[in-house]
């Protein structure tokens, strides 16, 4: 820039009455290029080719995908049993949370200070956690730990202890933990949505983790029946990862937990999709002196493996997906209401939704509730081609990177393996998303359908009711969250 | 546990190649083709740390600002056109620096690379009062989601003037206050741009499906043209060994107590560093270590937690514990001293070592799956250590730490009589 202007200053003063004899070639010498002026162009998108399982089976009928991923000596191993908080019995929510917490209190030979010391002192990581419909295991370790740990794991399905003092410290404990989420408004909101999307009595109408009343009527029976319910190997899954071979595999679960569990037969949840509600209020959650207002609104979407999903996807990432979505650009890059805005599709068996949250500024609920309405409505009319591509590479970015660690390759197989896909499902969502068309995801995206959402707000109700009003929210419901 | 440790430092070997541009950019490759995967991480030496009297917070509100376009590529050009290509990035700012990094498939790397160039080159000069109002709207959300709403937060707002005098790089918080940021103007931007934003204060990790030979004439091509500048004078504090007082209590909508027990402990790499992150693995890493068994198991506490936050001028390391129903955070507090002081004299046992180092070996290797996390990792061993090439030291370090060791530095850092204690009670009526 700056040797363009002088250079010109230069030839203007040559242009005095009096003429002068030119300047020397080398005082006109051209600017060097500037690299940075021309933007680079963008090749061809690499080939991605997602791995692909071997599938096997162990003798007691539990399913085996392996992924033989031998970088690291570190393997995953994801065991899933179907079941989960759907089963809990009605009064009692968290039931199916407790058992699970409490196959790691104490099992085999090991009390529940002795089951930690030996799972920490060989750096294995567990994970147990329970969902709607099902209950799950992780493990990771170092290779040479894997017979250990399938040992440990063994002991927590075949032999727990269900040791009264650890049942009611544990149950202390998660009354203390769900009693404090209590004040976490992105807790709140998702809780209490999900009763107010299937209804308090369905099977899928509270937490996984249960409900602080709930929690507080669970007996030592209702962990030992959800265990003995479940864990029943012909309905099992395991999904390994990492440096290990199908053959390995096979091995160390057959010598480990090869044999029949004490389940009868699999514990199955029949699918129910959420009831179909029309035009109900604006739901709110009273929270005195937020700082912000939490908004939690959700949809009707679509199930798992339903051939609509790849264009609701789409929609969804385009929506509130990534960080240049319509819904991040208009209330946090344009307006500066938000530290963020996130749309999900969730999908189960059998039902589906899409999920659309965010926290925004409390003086500017009214505002920003009027924008979203209008973002709402407006992609109803459908995406751009940008907006497609954009959609597609993000999603095959995602899958891109969950394959980078042992633990992320088993979780995302596992998925596919408990909906029961095929070990190459994957790279068939892959295709999908690149090939879905404009008018596929214009005709999902009339999901985005007002009155068969449900809006739910965790806010300062004196301050932000009047500006709700002011949106088009005439009724508005305060709920209780419990 | 030698020979283990020693099998993982070939496991865990981050094969790269290292040079320095002409204006000073250090410049990193690491080759990793197993996926269509590429990974531009950028590190600036400058955080919150560099923040000028009046203005906590701009180092981390400069940094949304980085995002706010240049004379080449406007308004959000930058999100734009990563994530129009299956692209994506993302910040973070911390006391001592700024870390930038930029995640894409492999044929977005040169697009990448200019991105990084233009914006170390101009990305100052194309600064307005729209652009800064903006993100100072959207930082101050952040702080009201990070903070102001979520339980317990708001006593880790007081934790740097409990803990350093002021004037000390470390007397205020990375977000900020509200009043710094609201006084936030264009001419702090440009002048902090123009400071720290130069070449020679920078570290270019370049990783993932790439080759090197094509990608050296790019970086030169890029970023080898932009100036280099004198740097700032440094902060060069004198080391804080006590709190400034030994306690402070906020109210917070929570339902329950929380004690949060800090102390001055070695900074990043320093000496002592690795004893002292260990004894937090010691004390609070999973259901078998000591707090855990003392609080959680002996029915004081719902949590406890033990973790040194390390930093380049002397690093913190908390003790948090939650209390259960009908239980004072002064029994907390009394059974958290009495393991501290046995701890101090008794050395961990070799179950307990065992434990520590396993732990410890299988989150080394965990990390390093990742590759952005590869890319981090190198630049921090750059920034605090003067050298990426401080992997197998990182390593010995854990490996040579003896039961003895951990114990001195208890004794030596983790004095009870030289806490600074923040304590969160549940607002009480009319408390707000």
């Amino acid at each position: 820039m700056s040797r363009y202007s002088l250079t010109l200053l230069f030839l203007a003063l040559g242009c005095a009455p009096k003429p002068v004899p030119p300047p020397p070639v080398a005082a006109v010498e051209a600017p060097p290029p500037d690299p940075l002026a021309t933007r680079p162009q963008i090749g061809a998108p690499a080939t991605f080719t997602p791995p692909s399982p071997e599938v096997g089976v162990l003798s007691n009928h539990a399913g085996l995908w392996v992924i033989n991923r031998p970088a690291l000596p570190l393997v995953s191993v994801v065991l899933h049993v179907p079941g989960g908080s759907a089963l809990d019995p009605r009064g009692h929510e968290g039931a199916a949370w407790l058992s699970d917490r409490l196959m790691t209190q104490g099992a085999g030979k090991l009390d529940a200070t002795q089951f930690a010391e030996t799972i920490e002192r060989l750096g294995i990581q567990l994970d147990v956690s329970t969902d709607l419909d099902g209950s799950w295991v992780s493990v990771s370790m170092k290779k040479d730990q894997v017979g250990a740990a399938l040992g440990l794991v063994s002991d927590m399905v075949l032999h727990p202890h269900w040791g009264v003092g650890d049942f009611k410290r544990e149950k202390e404990l998660a009354v203390g933990d769900l009693t404090q989420s209590l004040e976490e408004p992105p807790t709140v909101a998702a809780r209490t949505a999900l009763s107010l999307w299937y209804g308090p009595l369905h099977p899928w109408g509270h937490p996984a983790e249960g409900t602080v009343k709930g929690m507080g009527q669970v007996t030592v029976k209702d962990v030992q029946k959800y265990h003995a319910q479940v864990w029943n190997a012909a309905g099992a899954t395991f999904t390994v990862a990492g440096d290990i071979t199908l053959a390995e595999a096979q091995a160390a679960l057959e010598s480990t937990l090869g044999k029949p569990w004490a389940a009868a037969k699999p514990a199955g949840v029949a699918a129910s999709p959420a009831a179909s509600w029309t035009d109900r209020p604006l739901y709110l959650v009273d929270s005195p002196g937020a700082a912000q207002t939490m908004f939690y609104v959700q949809f009707p979407g679509r199930a798992e493996g339903d051939a609509h999903l790849p264009a609701l996807r789409t929609g969804t990432i385009a929506l509130g997906g990534t960080f240049t979505s319509r819904l991040n650009a208009l209330l946090r890059e344009k307006r500066g209401y938000t530290y963020g805005v996130r749309a999900r599709t969730v999908e189960r068996h059998g039902d589906g939704s899409v999920v659309v949250s965010s926290r925004i500024r409390t003086d500017v609920t009214g505002p920003a509730m009027k924008d979203l309405l209008g973002e709402l409505t407006s992609i109803q009319a459908g995406l751009t081609a940008e907006e497609l591509t954009k959609a597609s590479g993000a999603y095959k970015q995602d899958q891109v990177e969950a394959m980078e660690s042992v633990s992320g390759v088993a979780a995302t197989f596992a998925d596919y393996q408990v909906a029961g896909f095929g070990p190459g499902q994957l790279n068939l969502d892959l295709l999908s998303m690149r090939s879905v068309t404009a008018d596929a995801v214009k005709a999902e995206m009339s999901a985005y359908d007002m009155h068969h959402a449900v809006f739910l707000l965790v806010g300062d109700r004196a301050k932000i009711e009047p500006g709700l009003k002011e949106a088009g929210f005439s009724k508005i419901e305060v709920v209780v969250p419990g | 546990m030698l020979l283990l440790l020693a099998g993982l430092a070939s496991a865990a070997d981050i094969p790269y190649e290292r040079y320095e541009l002409a204006n000073g950019l250090q410049v990193v490759l690491v080759q990793d083709h197993s996926l269509p995967q590429v990974v531009v991480d950028t590190w600036y030496q400058v955080g919150s740390g560099n923040e000028a009297p009046g203005r906590s917070g701009f180092a981390h509100l400069f940094e949304h600002l980085m995002f706010m376009g240049t004379f080449r590529l406007p308004g959000s050009g930058i999100d734009q056109l990563m994530e129009a290509n299956g692209g994506w990035n993302n910040a973070w700012t911390m006391e001592d620096a700024t870390n930038y990094y930029d995640v894409g498939p492999p044929e977005l790397l040169a697009t990448l690379l200019w991105i990084e160039a233009d914006r170390m080159q101009q990305l100052g000069h194309a600064m307005t009062s729209e652009k800064v109002d903006l993100q100072r709207e959207v930082v101050k959300n952040e702080r009201r989601q990070s903070y102001e709403d979520e339980p317990y937060a708001v006593g880790q707002l007081e934790v740097p003037a409990l803990m350093y005098p002021k004037g000390h790089p470390y007397d205020h918080t990375v977000i900020g206050s509200h009043e710094d940021l609201t006084a936030a103007s264009v001419d702090d931007v440009k002048a902090f741009f123009a400071s720290w934003y130069v070449p020679n204060n920078a570290s270019l990790v370049v990783a993932g499906d790439f080759d090197p030979a094509a990608v050296k004439p790019v970086i030169e091509a890029y970023f080898g043209g932009i100036a280099k500048h004198e740097l700032p004078t440094r902060p060069n504090p004198a080391v804080v060994a006590a709190p400034q007082k030994a306690r402070v209590t906020v109210e917070d909508d929570v339902d329950y107590p929380q004690i949060n027990v800090y102390f001055h402990t070695p900074g990043s790499f320093q000496s002592g560093d690795a004893e002292v992150q260990l004894l937090g693995s010691l004390l609070a890493g999973g259901e078998s270590s000591r707090l855990y068994k003392q609080l959680v198991i002996g029915g004081l506490a719902q949590d406890v937690s033990a973790d040194q936050m390390p930093t380049k001028y002397g690093s913190l390391f908390v003790i948090s514990a939650t209390a259960n129903e009908d239980v004072t955070v002064a029994q907390l507090e009394t059974a958290i001293n009495a393991e501290l002081r046995q701890v101090a004299v008794t050395p961990a046992s070799a179950g307990e070592m065992d434990r520590l180092h396993n732990q410890f070996e299988y989150g080394f290797l965990e990390g390093l799956e990742s590759l952005q996390n590869r890319a981090v990792q190198l630049n921090q061993y750059w920034a605090y250590t003067g050298s990426p090439d401080y992997l197998a030291k990182d390593l010995a370090r854990v490996r040579d730490a003896t039961a003895a060791g951990l114990r001195d530095a208890a004794a030596k850092w983790l004095k009870p009589e030289q806490a600074g204690v923040v304590i969160v009670n549940p607002r009480t009526e009319g408390g707000k």
